[in-house]
């Protein structure tokens, strides 16, 4: 499974769980839906940590690279190529 | 002379009507602005027949709308209800029956998560939505209103018949029968705290007071209301902006806020992550805390980053307002826990022994509060009240009321307290209270467990991490991941055990209970190879 999928799945189980109708996909704004509160962005990151590696570092810790589970894997992708 | 929360909004503004009052990502309000939206939706209250005795329901993100909101609850007389927007539904649903909420604002999409549940809540008659929606199917016995429809509603003041000893809010904690509690607060109990909150940290119209608690946190009431009895301005963090330190650590910075006000687990994420050194914060005098104790070795790094603003340790449990401070000296020096400090004007605290005598200074009791700000109560359920807002032991010629916390404290040489832990099984975690037993209701309620408990771990950063050890009935099947996936349909995420382990049997004690003692040092001395 690519990240991307990973990411995707867990937001949807862990983040989305009891939210209706709501599925998520790579684009989906998960901050404006109110899925990223301070626990939920730890959960994340321990969940990038796990399956990555890669630890979030604080100055990439922003609303702009949690926003959507695209921008996780972009992020994630980009601190691959410059550890 | 009526003594009511509303009014710190409507004086606020025939004194000084163009002054800021609320800020909210670009937008401003001033007090005169404040006052009539909320005037006009306490009209428009009024129509769909909420008026004293009523409740209405605050089930929304934190924005002006919801401070708007508040205040014409107020106004007209009810008591305002806020419920956690991040809560699940199930849970939101049981707290609008528990107090049979008549009238409930929301937004669309929170409106969506509850549809199945409004069916059942007999006693709600009216929904507002904040923003336009034309998608929410309820009941016929359910009215929707749109917030545009407000400006119809005249500004001329509502009629007011409440008095000071009237239910104001609501605030729903976690309770160890399995159920979330109401603590009913009254004006008079509000005010008096805000006004003292007011005189002891010199409040002024210059100030600009962070609101980072949600608004189900009673850390809103010194935000919302010690602003606006000050004539200051309460600048709400915007919910997105709240998880990320770094962002938060800007946002204070550009807001220019002077006095911030958060749980201690808020402020150990910016001190620790939140790259605190791009800003000298020179804006920033005063920095409170409350909800939890304050571990050294991170209060010691937040002191050197902000080395000019004064440091408050404030206690007290939702039931009395804040009820005890301290002021931190630097340097902190060699203590072993941070004091609670001493009693708050117009408030006393005592601790008494398991015998009921007063102790002296050395011993340790627990800690009894009585005064004004003390609640009227846990609604609807008399015999919790009565557990918990007994006579005064200590005043026999006639019947006082003091508020037994639970807390057990030690009584200092200089007659400061200093807190020691609980007498139940109440945890704090993230500044929140937790019942294990309601987490452990939860999961009784699964129907593959047989037994559970839950423990909590200390941790210096979060108060506390939960964790859970299930024996499962024999011939079922359930992970870790589907127990916490169930406990999320119905508890707040702060509530969720983080890890759950099963066991065949859980450890029993002598008297053939669960052995927590067991169980909380088997997670303490091997959590890191517990799978979870």
């Amino acid at each position: 499974m690519t990240i991307k999928a990973q990411l995707s799945t867990f937001v949807q189980e862990t983040l989305a769980n009891g939210v209706r109708d709501l599925r998520i996909d790579e684009d989906t704004r998960l901050i404006e839906h109110g899925l990223i509160d301070s626990i939920g962005l730890m959960e994340l990151m321990d969940f990038i940590e796990q399956e990555t590696g890669i630890r979030v570092p604080d100055e990439e810790v922003h609303p702009g690279n949690f926003q959507t589970v695209a921008n996780m894997e972009a992020m994630i992708e980009r601190l691959r190529r410059e550890p | 002379m009526s003594y009511l929360l509303w009014q710190v909004v409507s004086e606020g503004a025939s004194r000084h009507p163009t002054r800021a009052a609320v800020s909210w990502r670009d937008l401003v309000l001033s007090y005169a602005e404040l006052d009539e939206a909320s005037t006009r939706l306490a009209h428009s209250l009024a129509q769909a027949g909420i008026g004293p005795g009523a409740r209405v329901g605050l089930y929304l993100p934190k924005s002006h709308k919801a401070v708007i909101s508040m205040i014409a609850a107020l106004k007209a007389g009810a008591a305002y209800v806020p419920i956690d927007p991040h809560a699940p539904a199930s849970r939101a649903a049981y707290i609008l029956r528990d107090c049979a909420v008549r009238v409930l604002v929301t937004t669309p999409e929170l409106a969506a998560q509850l549809e199945p549940e409004i069916p059942a809540l007999d006693a709600l008659q009216t929904i507002y939505l904040t923003e336009c929606s034309q998608t929410l199917s309820s009941p016929d016995s359910v009215s929707v209103r749109q917030w545009s429809e407000l400006a119809a509603f005249p500004a001329t003041p509502v009629e007011s018949r409440t008095i000071e000893s009237d239910p104001a809010y609501l605030l729903y904690t976690s309770g160890s029968t399995g159920r979330p509690k109401g603590v009913v607060l009254t004006h008079r109990n509000a005010l008096t705290f805000v006004d003292w909150a007011v005189a002891a940290f010199r409040l002024e119209p210059d100030d600009r007071m962070s609101s980072h608690a949600p608004l189900h946190s009673d850390l809103s009431i010194f935000d919302v209301f010690g602003a606006l009895r000050a004539g200051a301005c309460v600048a709400l963090v915007p919910e997105d902006i709240s998880p990320f330190p770094g962002t938060l650590a800007e946002w204070i910075h550009r807001e220019r806020i002077t006095v911030w006000y958060s749980v201690p687990s808020a402020l150990i994420r910016l001190s620790v992550h939140g790259r605190l050194e791009r800003w000298t914060f020179d804006t920033l005098r005063a920095v409170l805390f409350a909800g939890e104790v304050f571990a050294l070795k991170h209060l010691r790094q937040l002191m050197d980053q902000l080395p000019h603003a004064e440091l408050y340790n404030l206690y007290g449990p939702t039931e009395t307002n804040v009820c005890t401070y301290h002021r931190v000296t630097r340097p902190l020096g060699d203590i072993s826990s941070l004091s609670i400090g001493r009693a708050c004007e117009n408030t006393e605290v005592f601790a008494l022994d398991e015998g009921g005598a007063p102790i002296e200074a050395g011993q340790e009791g627990e800690l009894f509060v009585r005064g004004p700000t003390v609640m009227a109560g846990y609604w609807g359920d008399q015999s919790k009240t009565e557990m918990a807002l007994g006579r005064n032991p200590l005043q026999p010629a006639y019947s006082e009321l003091a508020y037994r916390t639970g807390d057990i404290v030690r009584l200092e040489q200089d007659g400061t307290y200093t807190f020691l832990g609980r007498r139940d099984h109440m945890v704090k975690s993230r500044g929140y209270r937790i019942e294990l037993g309601e987490v452990e209701h939860v999961l009784h309620a699964h129907d593959a467990v047989r037994e559970a408990v839950v423990v909590a771990t200390p941790d210096d950063e979060i108060g506390a991490r939960l964790s859970a050890v299930v024996a499962a009935h024999e011939a079922t099947t359930v992970s870790a991941r589907a127990l916490q996936a169930f406990c999320a349909t119905r508890l707040p995420r702060h509530m969720v055990p983080e890890t759950i382990v099963f066991r065949d049997a859980l450890p029993l004690t002598s008297t053939g209970k669960a052995d927590r003692i067991a169980l909380t040092a088997m997670f303490a001395n091997s959590l890191e190879h517990v799978g979870s």
